[in-house]
């Protein structure tokens, strides 16, 4: 056990999942990271330097930069899935998903279903999302409702290093393709990880904070938004009960709906549109299956629907905060 | 004011980890006469719910601290008084505690991480509490039991270390030691925990062990009998009992929260006690690679065989002082037979406990662990 940033946990996980298994290959723009560049072999490993030293320690056979054509080189890794292999696929930024939305969609998503499960496609689909880097609305979506939309597509969303290194061996080890989303605003996030691998069940929302008063239920970078409300609203005696549910699809409503029968009160907080998305999908399935619970309306913190602003004060209103959190549990709690 | 005096109720520290702590019932009421050992109140941790107990005698005369608060370590819960004290002198000492409250900062970097020894290859993790006043008595070593680690003597560990120091061990396959138990057998673990006593402890110690613990205390003990200075058995499996295994097997296998939870409560008589983030500690410390594996071979060579094998043919062969304590309403090793232990041997059987007495009457059975070592 030591401390590790997001960055070394994902990059650790990659290593021992690809020493446990010599099937597991790296595909993407830039993994390899300077290679062929002029410059050092190995010394970048990716915008965000995730995948740096696996160049080195694997070698170009498995670890392979390609063009840029996320058409091309998602297509050969749900190829090299299809065929025995156990790819990962970088898809930088997931506002890219665009450009191999077919591939994705309905090749790799539809795949077991259409060869009645004869046939499976290990595929784990590693890609950037949020906003916070001032790197304007085609890099800094966050686009899990929408892979959450397809049926065949599992959905990761780490909210910490611990996390993301038991979700990756997981996503790795899956026999179906897992869309891992990875929080760009994340990646110096220090918490103990353990040296050893491990694995956690996709499914299991994990209880980050409890309380009695109000259930919130937040995804990626805004349980840390979640939790900063939580530990100010606990000074004022209210408690919060938050909810990280870790995977979107399988989503573990019963974690959630546990927590609302006991609260009676919900808030969710995400950084995705306020349309079509997790939060109105929580709210959903909270309001179908658990109503009679409910002492409030359900509120859903979530940015305003607009493309997201680059310029970085604009950018700062974009982003939920944890005073709109508190303001949302004031509400449901009747404190205006 | 002659005899009288007025004494300060605080928030417990439990456990280096524990910054704060939060007050879930009163016990007893304000103004209720107490004695030493009266339990006072339900204070609820990150880690579980523990009752504090009196260590006072006299008058609860206020109460500072209403449930649902969340207080940091040291915090005032209430005031007791002795003798006559007039409520105007409370209500100064009450001002005047609140006034100069500071919490203590906890540093956990320093304070939790558990050191590592090389033990014939092994990488073995353990703690050292360093004795508060050290009048070179024997050191006190505490082993966990199946699935634990040496977190769970949090309440012990600390507290015992007034007058002697007092080293936690985690098991080989167990904490932050290595993964690793070779065939799991008693001795194996026994080995690992003498090679960790010869290499960074210290050679005689009084030995304190839970259920598996236990029973790798007395194999230590058969081994290394010089070594071992008393032993304290608490739900020693082995000894006279019946050991669950479908139990064993459940807890091995679960690898989610509602899976694994049935089993934690399990080990309670009050299955609050088995709080979420327990549960989730535990699952996270069994999704390690190779723990799966490891507990499954100390359960097939150690566990499963302890319940029908019986150690106190073992206990009659060892001359130490021996006390076991037991948890009257054990569900996982129940007690069946601890009425034929040898006579030599103190018996003690704690009402509504369970499995892990230690935990559920944290304060006495630290009480009977202090005066039983300072007996031999």
């Amino acid at each position: 056990m030591s401390k590790k940033t997001y960055r070394q946990a994902i990059n650790e996980g990659l290593v021992q999942e690809m020493h446990r298994d010599p099937s597991v290959i790296l595909i993407g723009e830039d993994v390899a990271g300077g290679a062929g560049a002029g410059g050092d072999v190995d010394a970048w490993g990716g915008p965000m330097a995730v995948t740096k030293g696996l160049l080195s320690e694997f070698g170009p056979k498995r670890v392979l930069d390609t063009p840029i054509s996320e058409a091309a080189y998602m297509g050969l890794a749900i190829g090299a899935a299809a065929s025995g292999l156990r790819p990962v696929a970088d898809l930088m930024f997931n506002d890219f998903i665009g450009v191999c939305f077919d591939q994705i969609v309905n090749q790799a998503a539809k795949y077991r279903y259409m060869y009645g499960g004869q046939d499976r496609i290990p595929l784990t689909v590693r890609t950037m999302i949020g906003a916070g880097l001032g790197i304007s609305s085609q890099h800094s979506q966050c686009l899990y409702p929408v892979f959450s939309y397809f049926a065949g597509l599992k959905v990761v969303i780490p909210s910490g290093p611990y996390d993301a290194k038991g979700l990756l061996a997981s996503a790795i080890r899956d026999d179906d393709p897992v869309i891992f989303c990875e929080h760009k605003m994340l990646y110096e996030m220090v918490e103990e990880v353990p040296d050893e691998p491990y694995a956690i069940p996709f499914g299991e929302a994990k209880f980050v904070r409890e309380g009695e008063d109000v259930t919130i239920v937040a995804l990626s970078r805004m349980v840390h938004i979640a939790m900063e409300a939580a530990e100010s609203l606990a000074k004022e005696g209210i408690g919060c009960e938050v909810i990280d549910p870790r995977t979107t699809t399988p989503l573990d409503t019963e974690s959630i709906i546990e927590s609302v029968e006991e609260t009676g009160r919900l808030v969710i907080v995400d950084e995705a549109g306020p349309r079509c998305g997790m939060a109105s999908e929580i709210a959903a399935v909270v309001a179908e299956e658990a109503f009679s619970a409910l002492n409030a309306p359900i509120i859903k913190v979530t940015p305003p629907y607009t493309p997201i602003p680059a310029a970085p004060n604009l950018e700062k209103l974009y982003i939920p905060d944890a005073g709109q959190v508190i303001t949302a549990v004031h509400k449901v709690m009747g404190r205006e | 004011m002659g005899d009288s005096n007025i004494i300060a109720l605080m928030m417990p520290k439990w456990g280096m980890a524990m910054a704060s702590g939060k007050v879930v019932d009163w016990l007893v009421d304000e103004g209720t006469q107490i004695s030493v050992g009266e339990e006072l109140l339900e204070i609820e941790t990150e880690k579980t719910v523990n009752v504090l107990e009196a260590i006072d005698t006299g008058t609860l005369s206020r109460i500072t601290a209403q449930s649902g608060d969340e207080l940091p370590v040291g915090a005032l819960l209430g005031v007791i008084t002795q003798g006559g004290v007039s409520s105007k002198s409370v209500e100064a000492f009450i001002l005047e505690f609140q006034e100069r409250f500071v919490p203590e900062e906890v540093s956990e970097e320093v304070d939790t991480a558990p050191l590592n020894a090389d033990v014939d290859g092994l990488s073995i993790a353990y703690r050292k509490y360093e004795a508060k006043n050290d009048q070179g008595k024997l050191p006190l070593l505490f082993i966990h039991g199946f699935g634990g680690n040496q977190d769970g003597w949090m309440y012990h560990a600390a507290e015992l270390s007034e007058n002697r120091t007092v080293y936690t061990i985690d098991l080989p396959g167990h904490g932050a030691s290595e993964k690793e138990v070779a065939d799991g057998t008693l001795p194996n673990l026994a080995k690992a925990v003498y090679g960790l006593m010869e290499t960074v402890l210290e050679p005689r110690v009084h030995v304190v062990g839970h259920s598996l613990g236990a029973a790798v205390a007395v194999e230590l003990a058969i081994q290394f009998p010089y070594q071992v200075a008393s032993l304290t058995l608490i739900s020693g499996a082995g000894a006279g009992t019946s050991v669950d295994k479908q139990y064993i097997e459940g807890f091995i296998s679960a690898n989610r929260r509602k899976q694994l939870k049935p089993y934690m409560q399990q080990l309670f008589v009050n299955s609050e006690l088995a709080t979420r983030s327990m549960v989730e500690d535990m699952l996270d410390a069994k999704r390690i690679e190779g723990v799966e594996e490891c507990l499954r071979k100390i359960s097939d060579a150690a566990i499963i065989s302890l319940g029908d094998v019986d150690i106190r043919g073992n206990l009659t062969r060892l001359t130490m002082p021996i006390q076991i304590i037991w948890g009257k309403e054990d569900r996982v090793a129940s007690i069946v037979e601890a009425k034929n232990l040898p006579a030599s041997i103190e018996n003690i059987i704690v009402d509504d406990a369970g499995h892990m007495v230690h935990i559920e009457a944290a304060r006495k059975v630290n009480n009977l662990i202090a005066e039983f070592i300072k007996s031999v």
